[in-house]
């Protein structure tokens, strides 16, 4: 397994990863924008960067791609991050990623006390939900007909992170 | 567009003072956006010309009585031209307004220029749990979506925060099956007139 962030991708690993938001039917490809964080909206970002952002791929050990995921800011207001993920529904992908996230949350959490993260995922992201529960997240709100794909509206969950208490 | 006794316009330059009295507010900042001492003026410049320049994904508006006196303010936040959706605040700005018709005024103006002004399918929006006001008004209109639990630091404590929204077509039989007769007062105005006759 290996953690890589996306900008370092080569770009054969760089085209897969955009063909597979094309594909992609998670809140990570539907609300980054038409089909994800396309190339020109990367070298966009690149200009003008958000405050804070950190983009990572998780590979396999032959470099195929278990997942992605994105820690953005939320907003100037609530202390707060945005987590978004996309990973593969394969089982062993799943076992990589909770390793590779939980590693990035627990530096999040150590070097900004009482940090609050906030992720977005579609009802039938299940697998998700499962490895979000086990980081303490839970849903917190439901926004009704919010994403619109495929000709379809679709619920979109909000799931928060408890605030981590400074001792 | 016009309501029951607001209209809503474009924000202009004239405007800049009135606004800035009121983003001084210390009530505005516990509700809304926590401007630091000394940036008011700039952040309404700032956001004036943002509105001139850039509306696609955010717009102003400010609301007026018959007497062309200004009200309040109308925010459109992350307009998603895409999935359709806004996020929306209102905000009243002299103290003495806030208690009467000004308020449910402008949040119903609000609702109905993003539907058939802008087209949207839904408006949604964020109301802190202190603020027992918009609580009461989001609660008469709109839908909970749910709590999102120690969102904000205010006096150094986190307070929880109600996500509320409504889609265009329960908006529509709000409207229609409401009996209050304020509610009733308003369609008689006109101002719902394209919604209720749109498909």
């Amino acid at each position: 397994m290996q953690i890589v962030t996306v900008s370092t991708l080569s770009e054969t690993t760089m085209t897969a990863l955009f063909q597979r938001y094309f594909r992609s039917h998670t809140a990570y490809a539907l609300l980054g924008s038409t089909h994800g964080y396309s190339l020109s909206e990367l070298q966009s970002e690149s200009k003008n960067p958000p405050i804070y952002k950190q983009e990572y791929a998780i590979l396999t050990p032959n470099q195929n791609i278990a997942g992605v995921f994105r820690i953005d800011q939320q907003d100037t207001i609530s202390k707060s991050l945005r987590l978004m993920l996309d990973i593969s529904d394969n089982t062993a992908h799943h076992i990589l990623a909770y390793r590779c996230i939980e590693e990035q949350l627990r530096t999040l959490r150590e070097n900004t006390p009482e940090i609050k993260i906030y992720t977005y995922l579609l009802p039938h992201e299940d697998r998700n939900k499962l490895l979000l529960t086990e980081f303490g997240f839970q849903r917190e709100a439901l926004l009704d007909e919010h994403v619109f794909a495929s000709g379809h509206y679709y619920d979109l969950e909000i799931w928060g992170s408890p605030r981590q208490r400074v001792a | 567009m016009k309501g029951l006794v607001l209209t809503l316009r474009k924000p202009e330059l004239t405007d800049v003072p009135i606004i800035t009295q009121w983003f001084q507010d210390p009530s505005f900042g516990e509700y809304l956006f926590d401007i630091p001492d000394g940036q008011h003026h700039t952040t309404v410049m700032s956001l004036l010309n943002h509105n001139a320049k850039d509306t696609s994904t955010q717009i102003t508006m400010i609301a007026e009585n018959d007497a062309k006196e200004p009200i309040g303010l109308l925010f459109y936040k992350n307009i998603s031209w895409k999935h359709r959706n806004a996020e929306i605040n209102t905000l009243i700005g002299d103290t003495k307004h806030r208690s009467g018709i000004y308020g449910p005024d402008l949040y119903l103006l609000g609702i109905t220029y993003a539907f058939s002004g802008l087209n949207l399918h839904k408006v949604f929006g964020y109301t802190y749990m202190t603020n027992k006001a918009a609580m009461t008004l989001t609660q008469n209109i709109a839908k909970t979506s749910g709590i999102l639990y120690e969102h904000i630091r205010r006096d150094g404590v986190y307070i929880n925060t109600t996500v509320f929204s409504i889609l265009k077509k329960d908006f529509r039989v709000f409207l229609k099956d409401n009996n209050n007769p304020i509610f009733r007062k308003f369609i008689k105005t006109g101002v719902f007139e394209q919604l209720l006759g749109s498909d």
